[in-house]
């Protein structure tokens, strides 16, 4: 065995994967030769250090790194990278969003204001003469309401305040009534005095 | 090597599954593709850079052209990670080629994480500074190799690919890959040593130093 087969065949030998006569071969040739010796006791102090040498830590947020550089592949983050990408880009803000349902919001208390049924619209639901006839209806139906409430308040407060006036004018005759008692010993004692400085 | 031929029979079928599933768009699928595989990817790249910051810019890329050519993956041509492999160890050689005049002026920044760990590592069991240890040996080591002692030595010993997977990988054949690996491990015992030796000597210099004051 020359030193070139042995080092052709020392992984394996290292390995373990030798058997029988060739490995017997190979150690013949280890006894004899310095080299191939040396290379194979290096070789084995390397394998050594590595079998001890611990694992390499990866650091922790690198696979969050790894998949945030790499787009979605879904549907809509396609959509948004292609040509349309100009428009649909500022279409996806927070704040159009929030302008949107706001819209929505406003429209849908107008038609209830306007009294568009709820139910499935037909066009002739959003036909301008029955839309405007409508809303004049509520206005009038309004209108009439409010000058009833007035009416009604105006009797409610006019009948309080004549239970109001009666009132006033027991409590006053009530007073009076007390008072003329009073009043009367007060003279008689000011008639006795008189008397007495008499 | 029983870890090296679990790792393949673990990998082969679920990778093919994985890289399908990922060219059928599935978002999911990219996510375990990428799970599974950052500590590989990773692991190469810090073996051959030593240099944490360098290794995840690098890792980084790597996926990104993996995401962009997996479509050039044929899963009966052979299997992903000797694909994968391949494609890191052509970004590591790129990488190591374009940053060439830049190594000459040692850079501290990355290094710094080697010796936080030196200063936080008192505090572990035994076992794992003995691990760490031997790691900043092995690291320390790794760079006094050229670069293809180097990427022959962590493929085989370090990532555990079969001698053919790494023949297929550096396009070699598989006498080239065992007789590198033979100059590879010799060189790195040589260069512990070496750099064992030179510790040794400044510990004396210092302790005779302390002595003579």
């Amino acid at each position: 065995m020359t030193c070139n087969d042995f080092d052709s065949l020392l992984c394996d030998f290292l390995d373990g994967k030798l058997a029988g006569e060739r490995r017997l071969v190979m150690e013949s040739h280890l006894a004899h030769c310095f080299v191939c010796s040396e290379l194979t006791r290096d070789s084995r102090e390397a394998l050594a250090l590595m079998d001890r040498s611990s694992d390499v830590e990866v650091p922790p947020e690198l696979v969050t790194k790894i998949l945030q550089q790499i787009p979605e592949s879904g549907w809509l983050a396609r959509l948004s990278q292609g040509f349309f990408a100009p428009v649909l880009r500022p279409l996806f803000q927070p704040r159009v969003v929030m302008g949107a349902m706001l819209t929505v919001l406003s429209l849908s208390m107008m038609t209830r204001c306007a009294g568009v049924p709820k139910r499935a619209l037909t066009a002739a639901d959003l036909d301008p003469v029955r839309v405007v006839g409508a809303l004049d209806d509520k206005v009038h139906r309004g209108w009439e309401r409010s000058v009833k409430t007035y009416e009604s308040m105006k009797l409610v407060y006019e009948v309080q305040s004549r239970v109001n006036d009666w009132k006033e004018k027991q409590r006053e005759e009530d007073e009076e009534s007390k008072k003329l008692p009073k009043v009367q010993p007060v003279s008689e004692e000011k008639s006795l005095n008189e008397g007495k400085v008499k | 090597m029983a870890t090296a031929v679990m790792n393949l029979v673990e990998h082969l079928p679920t990778d093919k599954s994985l890289v399908e599933r990922c060219l059928a768009g599935e978002d999911l699928a990219w996510d375990e593709l990428v799970r599974t595989h950052t500590k590989r990817v990773y692991g190469m790249c810090y073996r051959f850079t030593n240099n944490a910051t360098e290794a995840q810019d690098l890792t980084q890329e790597v996926f990104l052209r993996i995401f962009k050519s997996v479509k050039s993956f044929r899963a009966d041509e052979g299997n992903f990670t000797t694909w994968m492999a391949r494609l890191t160890r052509n970004l590591l050689i790129d990488h190591y080629r374009r940053t060439r005049q830049d190594r000459s002026t040692d850079s501290i920044e990355g290094q710094l994480p080697m010796l936080e760990e030196k200063m936080t590592s008192s505090a572990r069991p035994d076992g794992l500074v003995a691990g760490r240890e031997a790691r900043e040996q092995l690291q320390a080591g790794l760079q006094k190799l050229s670069p293809e002692l180097r990427e022959t030595l962590i493929l085989r010993d370090l990532e555990e690919l079969e001698y053919r997977e790494i023949a297929d990988v550096l396009k070699i054949p598989e006498g080239t890959v065992k007789s590198r690996l033979n100059r590879a491990r010799a060189e790195l015992a040589r260069a512990v040593r070496k750099e064992q030796l030179g510790q040794g000597i400044s510990k004396i210099r210092t302790a005779g130093g302390a002595l003579q004051s």
